[in-house]
Formats: structure tokens, sequence, C-alpha cells
């Protein structure tokens, strides 16, 4: 897990250190694009500081409600989960390196860790309750983070109704840490109970919780004419498996070596016979991720008991069957 | 403000290098008739008038020399970086090409993309004008540092032009009238130590299945008639040509096209113990002037 920010400042460092002449144009806004300027059939992206750049070909990364994908008249089509995905940083009461979701009726949840003892919360849930997880006091959310781990959906929704009806934050956080604490003697007693939890969430981060809808939009190509999409402007889905990240630094990887190789053969990088290339070997794999999320949101998004119990079956099997276990994380971490 | 975003693989031409260039030949000198001029077989110039809007379809009757042109021209890269014509660091100065044969200006072009500053020249008025109308709407950055000229290689020699630092003429000399007058004129125009880059078919039965038999008469993907057998040069007689020229060649590879997949592989000449087996139909061969 890596906060954007450092991404971003990783990426510049590294911009600053190569001999390669890279413009970095700060503090503007693409204002509009159009398809030519006078007679050169280009893209032309005009910015909110007036200049006006024409290129060979035009990358759309800006994410999933890309404006470079709207200009270039792709089609995307997809489904909302109805859901909204919470993220929020934590501090956790001692230092960690791992992942943890659960899935909880409502969706699933997940701490991802960040360096010295810090960690990133996503959170998916309905609008009611993401209302409710956004209204509370820090104190309060922290607590119930620690609750959405251990306890059982029906004490959860309990806590939701206390919040509902109006009851004060000292009352309902008394409640949640008595709450834990039977859990944790119970846990403590009953000696068969192997279940891994997270460090417990030691507070959140004041004005740190946002949220955005979640939902699983396809496009019909990954480019047109004189245009390539990589990364979310190419495909949007649920952060159920994190996937999203790898599914785009692997188009940036493909795209790369797509258009190195035209370059070596004094291609122009913009024709389409050169970026059908780098759409042949990324659409197909990029829908089957998208796919695999979306069976995994639902088979883990449903109560009915024959499903839940498969399910428990498959994980636990996976769990002790570690060349497959190894295998599949291999392909979910590139 | 308008900027247009060059990449930045190829070295600009420099101001001073353009002058020298152009002084000799400046960018409005006159096509000419070539009609005269003793390589020129007005048959053959015929067959590439009729379809010259289709230089640049590549769906159209060329569009396997697309796939051709790309492996051609990384074989032709690579010689260059191997002799020290082309190196990975921008240069000050683009290196002069001439592009004997241009046709639509598919391989002209492609030798502006790899940083040199390429002329086309070709007989025939409408391949010539195919490639200026292809360049001027597809690639204004490109466009400074490509020209094409109505002119033959005898008439290119006549005029002075050069010494080119790069020297092509592919696919080319299977339709010229007098191959060893071509061969010698492209070697004038060479620079002592430059490369010339022939590219042809082999005289064999592999050439005349691949190259005649299949693309003609039962994939009709290139117009009948559009090769003979009994202009082919093999690979040999063509390296003796040159020699009595005055250039020695260095390499010849095979180009073997995978219809299929589109693809077209630079393969090795010989193959284990069984030689000219990469160079049977298409080849593509390398060799440099004396100094």
């Amino acid at each position: 897990m890596i906060e954007t920010k450092n991404l971003v400042s990783g990426l510049l460092r590294s911009i600053h250190k190569s001999q390669m002449q890279i413009d970095v144009l700060e503090r503007a806004k693409v204002i509009k694009i159009d398809s030519e300027y006078g007679s050169v059939r280009w893209p032309v992206v005009t910015l909110s500081d007036k200049t006006s750049l024409q290129a060979r070909l035009l990358i759309g990364a800006d994410g999933g409600s890309s404006q470079v994908r709207r200009f270039a008249g792709i089609d995307t089509y997809g489904t909302e989960y109805g859901q909204y995905g919470l993220a929020a940083t934590l501090c956790l009461d001692q230092l960690n390196e791992t992942a943890f979701q659960r899935f909880l009726p409502t969706g699933p949840v997940a701490i991802l860790p960040f360096p010295g003892g810090f960690a990133n919360l996503i959170w998916s849930t309905g609008p009611d309750q993401l209302q409710l997880l956004k209204s509370v006091s820090d104190e309060l959310f922290a607590a119930l983070v620690n609750a959405a781990f251990r306890l059982s959906p029906a004490e959860l929704e309990y806590f939701n109704d206390l919040v509902r009806s109006g009851a004060a934050d000292g009352p309902v956080i008394e409640e949640v840490l008595w709450r834990l604490d039977v859990y944790a003697q119970n846990s403590a007693s009953s000696a068969a109970s192997k279940v891994v939890l997270p460090p417990r969430v030691a507070a959140a981060m004041p004005k740190s919780r946002l949220s955005f809808p979640l939902r699983m939009r396809m496009v019909d190509s990954l480019v047109s004419d004189r245009v390539a999409l990589v990364g979310d402007a190419g495909h949007v889905m649920h952060p159920l498996a994190g996937q999203g990240l790898n599914m785009g630094l692997e188009d940036v990887q493909c795209l790369v070596e797509t258009l190195e190789q035209a370059v070596l053969s004094g291609q122009d990088i913009g024709i389409q016979a050169v970026l059908e290339r780098y759409n042949k070997q990324r659409y197909m794999r990029n829908l089957a991720m998208q796919g695999v999320v979306d069976k995994i949101w639902h088979v883990f998004g449903t109560d009915v008991g024959s499903i839940a119990k498969m399910r428990s079956l498959a994980m636990n099997g996976l769990d002790s069957f570690s060349i497959a276990k190894r295998l599949l994380l291999k392909t979910m971490m590139v | 403000m308008l900027r247009q975003l060059a990449t930045r693989t190829g070295p600009r031409s420099s101001q001073h290098l353009r002058r020298a260039f152009f002084s000799q030949q400046p960018l409005n000198a006159p096509d000419l008739s070539t009609e005269t001029s003793p390589s020129v077989n007005q048959d053959e110039l015929d067959k590439f008038r009729h379809i010259s809007a289709s230089w640049w379809d590549a769906q159209g009757p060329f569009k396997y020399l697309h796939t051709m042109n790309h492996a051609r021209t990384r074989y032709i890269r690579d010689r260059l970086m191997d002799l020290g014509i082309l190196t990975r660091n921008q240069q000050e100065e683009r290196p002069l090409a001439i592009d004997v044969g241009c046709g639509g200006g598919l391989a002209t072009e492609a030798l502006g993309r790899l940083g040199l500053s390429a002329l086309g020249i070709d007989a025939a008025q409408e391949n010539v004008s195919a490639a200026r109308a292809h360049l001027s709407t597809a690639d204004p950055l490109l466009a400074p540092h490509v020209h094409y000229r109505r002119m033959t290689s005898e008439q290119a020699v006549a005029e002075n032009l050069g010494p080119f630092s790069c020297v092509t003429s592919l696919e080319v000399i299977e339709h010229v009238e007098h191959p060893t007058d071509f061969v010698r004129s492209l070697v004038d125009l060479a620079a002592p130590g430059a490369p010339i880059f022939l590219s042809t078919m082999n005289r064999s039965a592999v050439a005349w299945l691949v190259d005649i038999l299949v693309p003609e008469y039962i994939l009709g993907s290139v117009p009948k008639g559009t090769h003979r057998l009994e202009t082919f040069v093999p690979p040999d007689e063509l390296r003796d040509i040159l020699r009595a020229a005055g250039a020695e060649t260095i390499d010849v590879r095979g180009l073997v096209l995978d219809p299929l997949a589109n693809r077209c592989h630079v393969v090795d000449r010989h193959w284990g113990p069984f030689s000219n087996v990469g160079v049977q139909a298409n080849y593509i061969l390398c060799a440099v002037k004396n100094k």
C-alpha cells in the first residue's frame, strides 16, 4: 500500500534524475481537447494557462471519469454496486505490515498497512451506514472500526441503531469497548480459535474520512484515433482485491513496450496499427480481471447459507493448499 | 500559443546543417523529367503509377510492404548504430540519407523518424505526389526532415547531390532497366564508408512461389504481373555488382513474412549447415562504400 502523494513525489524524483527531456506542467488543468488544429489531425489539449499542446499520441491516464476517454468517444458500460467506499487514515497500536479484510454482509472492510504503524482503511458499505460513519466523532469511528473486524454483524447493526436513535458518543463508545473486551476474553479462552486479527486502531486521523461510489466500468476499447487509455481511465472496478493499480501498471508496461517497438521500426506511434497491438494485449486481460473481482464481490456479498458454507470451505481449502495459494498470490500481486 | 510535442528519440536538424544541405538542393528544386533516364523502364513505372493512391493504405495492395518495412527499418537502424552513423544520444546534426525509388515514402518517412534527414526520389510523378501529400497531412514534425523529388539516381549523381551517409533502395532493383549501372549510381551517391542498403528477391523457386504465385495468383494481394522472376537478383550476383562499383557487402539477411500473424522476421542467411536457406526469397543487404 502506498499513498498517492508518495507515489507522485517518487515519480517526480525519477523524472528529475533521468536524462530524458520531460516537461512537467504544474498547476494547470485541461480545459478542452480538440481533434485537430489547422490541417493537422492530432489531438490538441488546451490548458487553463492558455497553453495548447498538440501531439501524435494522447495518453489518457486521468482516472475513472476520464476526460480523454470522453473526447475519444469511447463508450463505457458496467454496473453500480449501490455502495460507497469510505477511506480513512488510521493510527494502529502496533507496527503492522499485513493487510486485513473482512467480508461483512454490508460489504468488505479492509485495513492496508502504511509504514510507521499507520494504515489505510477502505470500508465498503451502503449509503445509510456511510452517512452514519462519516458523521460520528473520530473516537467513536476508531471504536467502530475495531468492532467491524471482531464483532458479529448483529452487534454492529445494534451500534448503528444506537447512533441513529441519537445516543451520545460516550455511552456508545463504552458499549463498543465492553463488547470488544468480552470478545477478547472469549477468544483467549477458546484455544481452538485461530482467527488472525489486525492490530487495534488507536485513533482515526482527523478529517481523513473520504467517500467515493463503487462501480465497475468497462470500456469498448483502450485505444482510438491517436488516443490510448491506461489505468482507471480504461477500467474501473471494486477495490476489494486491490487490483486497480496493478492493472494500471501492467497497462503502462505494455504500452511502453509497444511504443518502443514502433519507434525502433520508424513508425508513427499514434497510428491505429500500432495502438491496436497494445489494445490486443491488454483489453481481454483487463476484462477478465474485472470479471473475477466482480464475482468475488457477489460470492462474498451474499447471506445465502449454502453459498456461505461453500465459500468458507473454499477459503479454508485454499489456506491449507499452499501451492495454489502461492500461485494465486503471484497472479494478483504482479 | 500552440506547441507540437516531438518524440525525443531522434536528433533535430541543426539550422547550420539544413542550410548546408539545402543550399545545394533548395527545397523548391524542380522535379525532373525522368522518361529518358537510362534506368527507367516505362512498363515497370506504369505498374506503380496506377496504384500510387494506395501506398499508405495499410490494408491495400501494399499491406505486406508496410509489415516488411518495419522489419527493414529495424535492420537499417541496427546497422547504422553498428557503423556509428546513428547514436543512442541526440545528435547535433542529422546524417543525410537518400531513398532511391521511394514510392509512396514508406521507407523515407521511417528513415526520418530514425533521426536522419531523408530525401526520397522516384521516377514517377504520381509516387512523389502521393509521398508529399502523406507527409504534409500525417506528420508536421517530420516534414522538416523529409523531402521528395522526382528524379532518378543517375540524375541525382549528375546534380552532384550528396554525399549521403546512408543510401537505401528497397524493393527497387528488380524494376530498373540496367541493374549494374543503377547500383553504380547508388554507390556514387554514398560518402566513403557509408552504407548502401538494397533489398530485393532471390532468383529461386521459393521466391517464385512466395513472391509471385501466392500473392499475385492465389491470394490476389498483389496486382498480377508486379514481379517477374527473371528480374530478381541473387545475393551473390548483387555482391559482385556492388564490388565492381566500389562497395563491399558486409551483411546479408533474409526477410521472411508471416502473413497469418502479419509479421516480418529478419533471419540469418545460413542456418547451420544449410547455406542460403534464409535468403531463398526476400533479402536485405548492407554494403559499405570503399574509403
